[in-house]
């Protein structure tokens, strides 16, 4: 169990982490959300050890916490450009103490997963930003540890990368990895976290289950395409509408009013597709 | 921490400029070794003797041993110096140089000078030689042990500034690169900053031993063909040594090493080792803060300008006066500083152990204390955390 406790590192007023507290089980995987500057960068790295809290414990099974219990993939990339893929991964897998055969069994493995096997004596600066990501996810998590922080991890990838990261994502969570994991493309992480934890200005605004937040905040939302008139903006239990290019997002209040707007576009409209969804981690981020 | 020293280490040897420098060392070394070979080779006519012809009297004043004239008939004579009735007659074939022109009427003058004597009464004939043959004795100055000991201080030295300076590129590359928070994800600041701090040395030791191992394969293949005889025959003939020895053992025989100079050596060595480990320390720190590579550069130039500096600055005030009287005595206790000025003054002159253990206890005193103080202010700089 992965314990954060009353954790609190500030830089300046507003500046880092205020009373942050959750706990992680096994196999669980915790969104933490915020905009830039929220705090999200400082969480990790006081969870990786990399910054000292002035307040609070973290720990993992009521031990402190020590290095190898982690995997990181940093938000920006961390590569040695003119090392090759297998040098790079050798050589981070070898700080985290791993033997030589274990450091090629698993790099196998991890590669076949990742589908990059034939990266594997590329140099890392002929790769793409795509399978740069892939290695470094490689790096974070060889040495199989039992957490595993990915700040940003679909940042810069195509959509068959970022549904190859998310199966591997739900692999890890399988084998009961605990994960924490921020994005900005909310829509990525929110079928892949149990947990969500919403930062604004250092302080946690929200957190717990992603159900219990949903309860918490009974929005719902229809989503349709050419209507830049915004024809039902005036019906009742609209509580705003969003023009999103070809698309405009009514935003009601509760499920009832939802449904009955719907059946009204459906009636009126030749509609060609419409979507209503409950909430989404972006209507969370909005209301920040 | 093992690791990272071994990837650091691969990276700084086992580059392609690397294998290319070193590819151009081995080259350069098999060239040295067999200098006599390629002189023979790309300079045939280098030792090329000149064949003179003058009569027997005249040749009876010269001892042409050990040099490139040899006495010969006048019909195969390069330069044939006859005697006239109005004085000498110098006459010379195209292969003659002006050089060797000039030599053989330095030889008419010596000789006419000497000749014409023997018939002038005895009494003018000492004024003359008293004023014609001052007595001149030329001593060739050797290399003595202190001047090699500090040639090897000096090369140490300046390898030393060289990885001192890759060391703050490396820093800052990783800075630059976010492997630096990728690592500290796997070892710690301590283990980072020693290992940052260490490798300088062990990239100039790995150096050394690849060097070494060069020199001693390309002495192994001159022993096998020659045992050295033919390269020392060169160096006598440039006359670069004053000993015509005939194998790398004879040379080495006859060097004498004793154990006051090794001790000395060693002791210079240490003070370099610890003086070049808080000048890395002290590098090390200005490097963390630096951002990119641009300023990189400027904190390398004034680096650089400052330790020849130094080094200068120590050649300049090698005297006596400064060095156990002055300045020199005084700068030598100072942290850094000593690690040229107790080697130097260690070598030409003589320094008490107590000296030396005042200026030692200061100098690792003041690594000591850097290192303590640079490691808080080193993970400061890094989490930006005060």
């Amino acid at each position: 169990m992965f314990e954060i406790n009353n954790v609190t590192k500030l830089y300046k007023k507003n500046q880092g982490i205020q009373n942050v507290s959750f706990t992680l089980k096994k196999g669980q995987v915790c969104a933490i959300v915020g905009h830039n500057g929220s705090g999200k960068s400082t969480l990790f790295k006081s969870c990786l050890n990399l910054i000292n809290v002035d307040e609070g414990t973290i720990k993992y099974n009521n031990e402190p916490i020590f290095p190898l219990l982690f995997g990181y993939l940093p938000e920006n990339r961390s590569v040695i450009a003119d090392l090759k893929t297998i040098e790079l991964i050798d050589l981070l897998a070898k700080l985290k103490k791993m033997d030589k055969e274990s450091i090629q069994k698993q790099c196998d493995y991890w590669m076949d997963q990742l589908q990059c096997a034939s990266l594997k004596n590329k140099k890392l600066k002929e790769c793409s930003k795509g399978n740069q990501q892939k290695i470094q996810l490689i790096c974070a998590i060889i040495h199989s540890p039992k957490i595993i922080i990915l700040d940003e991890p679909f940042s810069g990838l195509d959509i068959d990368n970022t549904r190859l990261f998310q199966k591997t994502i739900v692999k890890l969570k399988k084998m009961g990895k605990i994960i924490m994991l921020s994005s900005h493309r909310f829509e990525e992480i929110e079928h892949l976290c149990d947990m969500v934890c919403v930062l604004k200005d250092s302080k946690v605004i929200m957190q717990g289950t992603l159900t219990d937040i949903k309860q918490l905040i009974n929005k719902q939302t229809i989503t349709i395409s050419e209507d830049s008139n915004m024809f039902y903006k005036d019906e009742k239990g609209v509580i705003d509408v969003v023009l999103d290019g070809n698309l405009t997002h009514y935003v009601f209040q509760n499920e009832k009013a939802c449904t009955k707007v719907a059946k009204i576009m459906v009636e009126e409209r030749n509609l060609k597709s419409m979507k209503i969804s409950s909430l989404t981690l972006d209507d969370l981020y909005g209301g920040l | 921490m093992k690791s990272l020293i071994l990837f650091s280490l691969k990276r700084k040897l086992f580059n392609k400029v690397m294998v290319l420098m070193m590819v151009i060392v081995f080259v350069l070394g098999g060239a040295v070794f067999f200098a006599d070979k390629m002189v023979d080779i790309f300079f045939p006519n280098l030792f090329s003797q000149v064949k003179v012809y003058m009569d027997e009297t005249m040749a009876s004043y010269f001892d042409f041993e050990d040099t490139k004239y040899v006495i010969t008939s006048k019909k195969e004579a390069n330069v044939s110096i006859l005697k006239n009735e109005v004085g000498y007659l110098i006459e010379v074939d195209q292969s003659v140089s002006e050089a060797d022109l000039v030599v053989s009427q330095s030889w008419i003058s010596y000789y006419h000078q000497i000749h014409e004597l023997q018939f002038i009464s005895q009494e003018i004939t000492h004024v003359v030689d008293y004023l014609l043959h001052p007595n001149i004795e030329v001593v060739t100055s050797k290399l003595n042990n202190a001047e090699n000991g500090f040639i090897i201080i000096t090369m140490i030295y300046f390898l030393m500034l060289g990885f001192s300076s890759t060391v703050a590129n490396e820093v800052v590359s990783e800075k630059t690169t976010n492997m630096l928070e990728m690592m500290l994800t796997s070892i710690t600041y301590k283990e980072h900053y020693i290992t940052k701090l260490i490798i300088g040395w062990i990239t100039v030791l790995s150096q050394a031993i690849i060097w070494i191992g060069v020199v001693l394969w390309w002495v192994f293949v001159r022993l096998i063909v020659d045992q050295g005889k033919g390269l020392y025959e060169l160096l006598y003939r440039l006359k670069w040594i004053s000993t015509p020895y005939t194998s790398f053992f004879e040379h080495l025989s006859s060097i004498n090493i004793s154990l006051s100079f090794v001790m000395m050596i060693s002791i210079s060595l240490l003070f370099l080792l610890v003086g070049i480990l808080f000048i890395q320390l002290l590098l090390l720190l200005v490097s963390i803060r630096i951002e990119n590579i641009e300023e990189s550069a400027s904190v390398q130039a004034p680096f650089y300008l400052i330790m020849l500096g130094l080094y200068y600055g120590t050649l300049a005030l090698n005297t006596y006066n400064h060095m156990q009287l002055g300045v020199g005595k005084l700068l030598s206790y100072l942290p850094g500083l000593s690690m040229l000025f107790i080697p130097i003054r260690l070598l030409y002159y003589e320094v008490s152990t107590l000296e030396i253990l005042l200026s030692f206890l200061l100098a690792i005193g003041s690594l000591s204390y850097g290192y303590h103080r640079g490691l808080r202010y080193y993970k400061q700089v890094i989490t930006g955390v005060k």
